[in-house]
């Protein structure tokens, strides 16, 4: 795994100078004011910060799920904003894989149709699809659920089953926004253990944004969002050292 | 699992996805919503019962087409009146029997001999189909002709004034209102009872024809050739009127029938079967069909129709809002904004379908029983499997039209809504 001191390091998402306003009757209201942010490769970073900082925006905008405002987002090195909608979708269902606080698994699907949509959208065959499906509910430990409902499972393997949905098609990138942030203290911690080793083992590059101090421990670096700016940017040996501290300032 | 899992190319076009696959997608979807597609489609369902039973009952309607064997004669008592039969062929009552015309026409035409011309058949056969008609409008409209007579005679009883507009309520027509009054605002009463009373045909008239009828209630032929000219109106510009515009001019079913309404006494000549031509006897009604029973049935079918297709636009901008998430999530996983259109529309066109056959199964059955029940049924004999054929596709065809011209608004805009607005709504 790539490592601090790695002499060379791709980049897999770069935002420049991201700005994204809302306009809502008449006022303006900038979520982001100028985001500027490098990702490597396979790294697992956490953004954090305060509610309203700007979080989901900056998400939605990396995901290309929202049109910034201005600024550019490049994913790979191509620019998103030269991308059309065909493009657009390609890059959703193949290259992002997305998490959500919520879960947003379809109601009427099936844990296992749920899974497999993703492979649905990509063309894949679809016994490949399927075989894929059980393979990914086996690998988030639901192998046995797999034709369960989303109302018939509980937040936590809700959650694990939009996970296995984020990694139907070997994605680059897996945009999390505040994945545990429904879950309880336990579950919270296994989802962040599952993300962790998916992070390790497959080498998928993890952007969470969370209030969540236990995502500390595990990421490789932390960028701290106020008030739609990067506040500033830490490494992960950085910080253990404040963890300490914030859980005490945090009671 | 592998370890070498980034492998997909950064830029590539996404595929639209298979026909059969978003099928399938929108089959369970709607499976899985059993409940609410239930709803939606009753919408259809009874908008498309209510079309078919209107149709239906356009197809069942008088008069009856009788058909003589291929190849011979189509009667059509509406169109053509007598015109149409100028061969004065006699036949024998066998042959009219073979022919299939029923038997009660024929013993009611050959009263007793063994040979009728085929005019006579034509005459027998409408006139079986149009005195029950006829009857029935008769006294509907002697019904009406009465409340009229007791507002007149109300309005004219007494020595107060009367304004101008109460006079016309009551039925009195303008020009003969104009006529007394000259150019006061009002009218004594015993002045205006004066005056129906030497026109008492004339107000009938009037009034009638408001209700688009001309009819003379036992109307004496002279009084139809006294009738007040000053006033502006003739027998002649009455069924004019009640005919409406030239574009109906060549409209031929003019009826008299006497005040019993059983029989017609239609003197056509044989070289012109307009109306123009009739010629009234003592004691004669004058019948003009209701051109305006066309365009009643177009308000109704169209009012119903629309009214389903706002109950559909509503089920589906319902259907569609309350899934804004689920449209924001499976666009998050790569689905194009063409294959959201495309789930809508199959759901809301397999609806459509579905709601629709039933829907006319229902009203047609429906409103084939009640006619069978009403006028018998041998009316059941006179459709055309061609021509219920062709209402099943109309109804159908319309039904569907409707859905998924309700659909393409709401789904547009779930489609082109951007994924993270999508996914923000709540509901
Ligand atoms: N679609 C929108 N329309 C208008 N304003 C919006 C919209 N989306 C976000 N905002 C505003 O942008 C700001 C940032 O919102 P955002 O959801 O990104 O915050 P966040 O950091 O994710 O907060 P939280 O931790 O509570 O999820 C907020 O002030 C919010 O009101
Ligand atoms: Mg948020």
């Amino acid at each position: 795994m790539a490592t601090a001191t790695a002499p060379k390091r791709e980049y897999v998402v770069r935002t420049k100078d991201l700005i994204k306003e809302f306009t809502m009757g008449g006022q303006t209201l900038q979520a982001l004011k100028g985001i500027q942010l490098d990702i490597y490769k396979g790294e697992y970073i956490s953004i954090m910060g305060p509610s309203g900082s700007g979080k989901s925006t900056l998400f939605n905008m990396v995901g290309g799920l929202d049109k910034p405002s201005s600024g550019s987002v490049f994913i790979n090195d191509v620019d998103m904003a030269q991308l059309d909608a065909q493009e657009l979708a390609y890059l959703r269902c193949r290259t992002i894989g997305y998490i959500f606080q919520s879960f947003n698994l379809i109601p009427v699907m099936t844990a296992l149709e749920n899974v497999v949509l993703p492979t649905v959208f990509a063309g894949t065959p679809q016994d490949e699809g399927i075989e894929r499906g059980m393979e990914l509910l086996r690998l988030v430990g639901l192998g046995e659920r797999f034709h369960h409902k989303p109302t018939e499972l509980s937040g936590g393997q809700q959650q694990r089953v939009a996970i296995a949905r984020s990694l139907a098609n070997n994605p680059a990138i897996i945009l999390a926004d505040e994945p545990t942030g429904n879950l309880d203290l336990k579950t919270g911690k296994e989802i962040i253990a599952l993300l962790r080793k998916l992070n390790r083992e497959q080498g998928v590059t993890i952007i969470s944004a969370t209030h969540d101090l236990k995502m500390l421990d595990i990421s490789d670096r932390i960028v701290w969002i106020r008030d739609g700016r990067v506040e500033r940017i830490e490494e992960r040996a950085d910080v253990q050292l404040k963890v300490g501290e914030m859980e005490s300032e945090d009671e | 699992m592998s370890k070498a899992t980034v492998n997909n190319p950064t830029i590539g076009r996404q595929t639209q996805l298979p026909f059969r696959r978003a099928f399938q997608i929108a089959l369970d979807s709607m499976k899985a919503r059993f409940g609410r597609s239930i709803v939606t489609a009753s919408g259809i369902f009874l908008g498309i019962a209510f079309l078919t039973t209107v149709l239906t009952q356009s197809l069942l309607q008088w008069p009856l087409p009788e058909k003589i064997a291929p190849g011979t004669f189509m009667l059509d008592g509406q169109v053509n009146g007598l015109g149409e039969f100028s061969a004065w062929k006699s036949i024998s009552v066998d042959e009219g029997i073979k022919a299939g015309i029923s038997r009660t026409v024929i013993e009611r035409v050959s009263s007793g001999s063994k040979t009728f011309s085929l005019t006579a058949i034509a005459q027998g056969i409408a006139d079986a189909k149009r005195a029950d008609r006829n009857l029935a409008r008769v006294k509907s409209e002697s019904r009406s002709l009465k409340k009229v007579d007791k507002k007149l005679y109300e309005v004219t009883t007494g020595d107060r004034d009367l304004s101008l507009g109460e006079a016309k309520k009551a039925g009195v027509p303008w020009g003969m209102i104009k006529h007394i009054a000259g150019d006061a605002s009002t009218i004594k009463q015993s002045a205006l009872a004066a005056e129906i009373a030497k026109q008492p045909y004339w107000v009938s008239l009037w009034t009638s024809r408001a209700k688009r009828y001309a009819i003379f209630k036992t109307v004496p032929s002279s009084a139809i050739t006294t009738l007040d000219k000053r006033y502006a109106l003739t027998l002649a510009d009455a069924l004019k009127q009640a005919r409406g515009p030239s574009k109906d001019a060549d409209m031929k079913s003019v009826m008299i029938v006497n005040h019993n309404g059983r029989r017609i006494l239609a003197d056509f000549t044989k070289d012109n079967t307009n109306a123009g031509s009739i010629r009234l006897a003592d004691g004669d009604n004058v019948l003009v069909p209701d051109r305006n029973v066309r365009y009643r049935t177009y308000w109704l079918v169209i009012m119903s129709l629309l009214v389903c297709s706002v109950g559909i636009t509503n089920s589906m901008l319902m259907s569609v809002t309350e899934r804004f998430k689920e449209i924001g999530t499976m666009k998050c996983l790569g689905a194009l904004d063409k294959f959201v259109v495309l789930l809508f529309m199959l759901e809301s066109g397999m609806m459509g379908i579905v709601a629709s056959i039933f829907g006319w199964l229902i009203g047609f059955v429906l409103m084939v029983v009640m006619a069978g029940f009403s006028r018998g049924w041998a009316v059941l004999a006179t459709l055309s499997p061609a021509d219920v054929f062709k209402m099943f596709f109309e109804a159908v065809g319309i039904g569907l039209f409707i859905t998924i011209v309700a659909t393409i608004a709401p789904a547009l805009r779930a489609a082109n809504m951007p994924a993270a607005i999508a996914l923000r709504a709540e509901i």
